[in-house]
């Protein structure tokens, strides 16, 4: 065997900051990286393939399981999905597409609030983490309220949402958008000017433009990197278009800008949902299209007919159109896009997800031949990986 | 951002003057759809990628569909995103022969490499000239494809 004077090192699949089971083999000279082979799959769970199985209200729970960090974003991306395959997207009410907004921007937050908490705990500051936490924790509690889950939601429906908002919902979300920029502040105050903060990352895992369309590279990995790619502004959808916000980006390209850039984007997820806040009216919560959209819980607990028409949707579901559909949504992470293929029926012929972390963790191989063994852990945290959203 | 607002039907005639051989619909919502041959699909994708007026630069998923009634049962199926047009379309190819085989896209974009490798994982297509071909899920001796139709939701042994 010829003597190679690499040495080949497996870090995972049970690594602590690879925050799931994901394996990289590294090539290393020394202490430097050679070469980088993220090795995925741990987590596959075949979701593609039971979706296929399932009707379409069925689906849901399982697009919880895919970026458990966010949630919301999932089922919203799936929802509208399947309501543009429907071709019922203008049908939605004012109130639920408003209440949409609100938990899609929420789950952003909270989203970036696990990312920085880990990333930052990650290379030893782990106050951020403490703090970060904390909000994440606020946020988690409004979701509890409205649904009674925290993480796998499951709040959306096909047609709207599936509860409306408890008494004293609002004022809490107010509150939270008043303080949520002073957290912001605090965790600035703790990392944006930090030497140690600084040193570790500017100029780690720096992406040009050209790599970002090399690498398939959305979300704040691409803006970091200067490119202006938001599915919210460049393909709107859902209402995105009359919300007044802001796209951060960065300059070099490099750990350091995309955290700015996820640090922005949780002030601007703030503006939008005091925006919706503000725009939010009385009105049904559910599109009035019974072969579609369940009925409201409240009938389905005290009316036989309201009860074997929901059993009836799920169990059963509803036919769609022949033909297929892309509907790609932006999740904190990055695009998140649904492939929906209909032979007619009520099952979906083919769902291919585009999950935003696969593409995105792909670029490891990019940034990593050339640094340090220790940056390597900055790296996995700038990428902002979800492995259940890589695996699928 | 060069935004450039083009209805869909606008950027079909272009598409179809562009891609002559090509098929332009639309899916139901009304993204354009093109259908190649085997033979044009490299060419073609150049063309969208390269072409100043489209600028297709994002390659955002690739995937592959089983249709196992066709006499070519294998679908590859790509998205493609313009933010010069701030659009989105998809391109679909046929696999050809046995195995399943379509030219790798590898050499346009590196992130067609996972894409093309779920796509050989998942259905069975081979990507020719694709740089890294094993799979990308499941562990290396798998001697299965979980999303051609014959195979069942639950597996073939527990």
């Amino acid at each position: 065997m010829a003597e190679s004077r690499y040495m080949t090192l497996n870090m995972g699949p049970q690594h602590p900051s690879t925050h799931g089971v994901l394996r990289i083999v590294l090539e290393l000279d020394g202490e430097r990286v050679v070469a980088a082979k993220p090795v995925i799959g741990y987590l596959h769970r075949g979701i593609e393939k039971l979706a296929e199985g399932l009707t379409y209200h069925q689906i849901l729970p399982l697009t919880d399981r895919l970026d458990y960090t966010a949630c919301m974003n999932c089922n919203l991306g799936y929802t509208w999905a399947v309501e543009r395959l429907l071709g019922i997207e203008d049908e939605i009410p004012a109130r639920a597409a408003t209440i949409r907004i609100i938990m899609a921007e929420l789950s952003r937050i909270g989203g970036h609030l696990i990312w920085l908490g880990s990333h930052a705990g990650d290379m030893g500051a782990t106050t951020v983490f403490i703090y970060a936490f904390r909000e994440r924790e606020w946020i988690y509690e409004l979701f509890e309220d409205v649904c009674g889950q925290r993480m796998t939601v499951s709040y959306p429906r096909v047609g709207g949402v599936s509860q409306d908002l408890p008494a004293g919902w609002i004022d809490n979300c107010r509150a939270f958008c008043k303080k949520m920029p002073q957290c912001v502040d605090e965790y600035e105050r703790l990392l944006t000017n930090n030497r140690i903060w600084q040193a570790r990352t500017k100029n780690v895992g720096v992406l040009s433009e050209a790599d970002v369309y090399e690498w398939g590279l959305t979300g704040p990995m691409a803006r970091g990197s200067g490119v202006e790619y938001d599915v919210r502004r460049v393909l709107p959808y859902g209402g995105y278009e009359n919300y007044d916000f802001l796209i951060p980006l960065g300059e070099t390209g490099d750990t350091y800008d995309r955290y700015l850039v996820r640090m922005q984007e949780m002030r601007q997820s703030v503006r939008i949902v005091e925006q919706a806040l503000d725009r939010l009216e009385e009105g049904p919560i559910l599109a009035d299209i019974p072969r579609i959209a369940p009925p409201p819980k409240v009938d389905v607990g005290t009316k036989i007919e309201a009860l074997i028409h929901h059993f009836h949707l799920v169990l059963e579901g509803f036919d769609t159109p022949q033909g297929e559909i892309y509907f790609p949504s932006e999740a904190p992470k990055g695009e998140l896009g649904f492939y929906l293929v209909s032979d007619g029926g009520p099952k979906p012929y083919r769902m291919k997800i585009r999950v935003p972390s696969f593409s995105n963790l792909q670029s490891m191989v990019r940034m990593a031949p050339g640094r340090y063994l220790a940056d390597m852990v900055t790296l996995v945290g700038t990428i902002d990986i979800c492995l259940a959203d890589v695996d699928k | 951002m060069s935004e450039q607002r083009i209805t869909n039907e606008e950027l079909k005639v272009k598409l179809a003057d562009l891609l002559p051989g090509a098929t332009v619909t639309s899916d139901l919502a009304g993204m354009p759809v093109i259908a190649v041959v085997n033979d044009a699909y490299v060419a073609a994708i150049k063309t969208l990628r390269d072409e100043p007026s489209l600028q297709f630069a994002i390659l955002s998923d690739l995937t592959g569909v089983h249709y196992p009634n066709d006499p070519q049962p294998f679908e590859v199926v790509v998205h493609l995103t313009s933010m010069h047009l701030a659009r989105q379309i998809r391109v679909k190819v046929r696999a050809v022969g046995d195995p399943p085989t379509v030219p790798s896209l590898a050499a346009f974009w590196q992130a067609a490499n996972w894409h093309e490798r779920e796509a050989l994982d998942m259905l069975g297509i081979v990507f020719a000239g694709h740089p890294d071909p094993r799979r990308i899920f499941l562990e290396e001796d798998a001697d299965f494809h979980p999303l051609r139709k014959e195979f069942p939701t639950r597996g073939y042994e527990d």
